[in-house]
């Protein structure tokens, strides 16, 4: 069975728009790591305005999503090398925490080649390290260094590591007739997407744009 | 923290601006040097700008002075290290529940955008969140609101991203 390890991001996105049974409609298994299962039910589940939200996310353990132990090792060596990968005249930058750390971590030790993120700068830490420093510069309007010693170790770490976020699983949802609704295809697609973005999935207006015009055209 | 005294001066002029860029340089500062008492102060710093900014806090006059007073004496405080930002955080948060705001306060709204741009700068969404203390959905929501993905470059077509998609799917 094919497998996608998940973010948090992109299960709150679709969460949030109610967009959770779409992940029962595919053959492939959803798996999580203890760290995403935390943010998206434990943590919330303390609190008041977030409780009922985490309850439901709750009942999809065991079902939509399976809970997977990852590789504590594996994740505290991908923190530290994208911790020390920036630095500013010297001094390292933290940029990543447990919960995308223990993502990747998972998608590694499980062999799998997929994960579904939502939040842009995992993504760049994947596709784009030169990407992601540039970022930082333009944002902060300061220099940062590159360490070229993590940046090897977590581009072998990382390599063939693909990234899909909340709207490409949506998009192919639609383009496989799972959502039967009576609307022109290429609104669905449209409001789709651009709720998930509004919800938080790092995805452009032109690339949603693009999205509309690919899946038209196939129709 | 020499920061606390530029924000008593910008906020004795109510310079809304000066305030609002000051917050965002501290917040640089506490993201690079990894200071929580940094980001803290930005998020205080940005609240002080967004209060300095709306009439209806300065309605209760004798209240309002007594706001401006305990927020002045705590940042000279805070400027000599004599005290936390906390403090000023609890001032700001007893401000808005004088005026019957309790939950989406203006610290609580301040703490939302300074996550939404430590996002934006490149911190991962879980960090970002830890930050700020405020939970990765709020922090979602409002960058969902926000042009931050619209301005930056993109890596792979959406063709590319969808063949990847309907592969494992």
């Amino acid at each position: 069975m094919k497998r996608i390890s998940c973010d948090s991001s992109s299960i709150i996105a679709l969460s949030s728009n109610c967009l959770m049974w779409v992940l029962d409609k595919f053959e492939t298994e959803f798996i999580i790591p203890f760290y995403v299962k935390k943010e998206i039910i434990d943590t919330p589940l303390k609190g008041k305005k977030y409780s009922f939200e985490a309850m439901k996310h709750g009942l999809l353990i065991g079902n939509t999503l399976k809970v997977k132990e990852t590789d504590p090792i594996l994740r505290d060596k991908i923190i530290k090398l994208s911790n020390t990968l920036l630095s500013h005249k010297g001094k390292p930058i933290e940029i990543i925490q447990y919960g995308e750390a223990d993502a990747i971590a998972l998608a590694i030790k499980e062999d799998v080649s997929t994960l579904l993120v939502d939040e842009k700068n995992t993504r760049l830490l994947i596709e784009d390290l030169e990407g992601l420093k540039k970022v930082i510069e333009r944002r902060t309007g300061r220099d940062f260094e590159i360490n070229k010693t993590s940046a090897q170790e977590l581009n072998k770490l990382l390599k063939g590591l693909k990234i899909i976020r909340s709207t490409e699983l949506i998009a192919v949802a639609i383009k496989r007739g799972f959502f039967d609704w009576p609307y022109p295809r290429a609104d669905i697609v449209k409001n789709a997407l651009t709720a998930l973005k509004f919800s938080g999935c790092a995805i452009s207006s032109k690339e949603i744009n693009e999205t509309v015009d690919i899946l038209t055209q196939t129709h | 923290m020499k920061f606390a005294l530029d924000a008593l001066n910008f906020f004795k002029k109510t310079d809304t601006k000066l305030l609002r860029n000051l917050s965002d340089k501290i917040l640089i500062d506490g993201f690079i040097e990894k200071n929580n008492e940094l980001i803290n102060l930005s998020i205080v710093v940005h609240s002080l700008s967004k209060i300095c900014e709306k009439d209806y806090y300065k309605k209760d006059g004798v209240y309002w002075k007594t706001f401006v007073d305990k927020i002045q004496a705590n940042l000279e405080e805070v400027a000599s290290d004599k005290a936390q930002v906390i403090i000023l955080e609890k001032i700001i948060v007893e401000l808005d529940n004088h005026f019957g705001r309790y939950k989406n306060n203006v610290l609580h709204r301040s703490k939302i955008r300074k996550g939404s741009t430590l996002y934006a700068w490149g911190v991962s969404l879980t960090l970002a969140s830890q930050m700020v203390k405020i939970p990765e959905i709020e922090l979602m929501k409002q960058i969902g609101r926000t042009k931050i993905v619209d301005e930056e470059a993109q890596i792979k077509t959406i063709s590319e991203r969808l063949k990847d998609a309907e592969e494992i799917l």
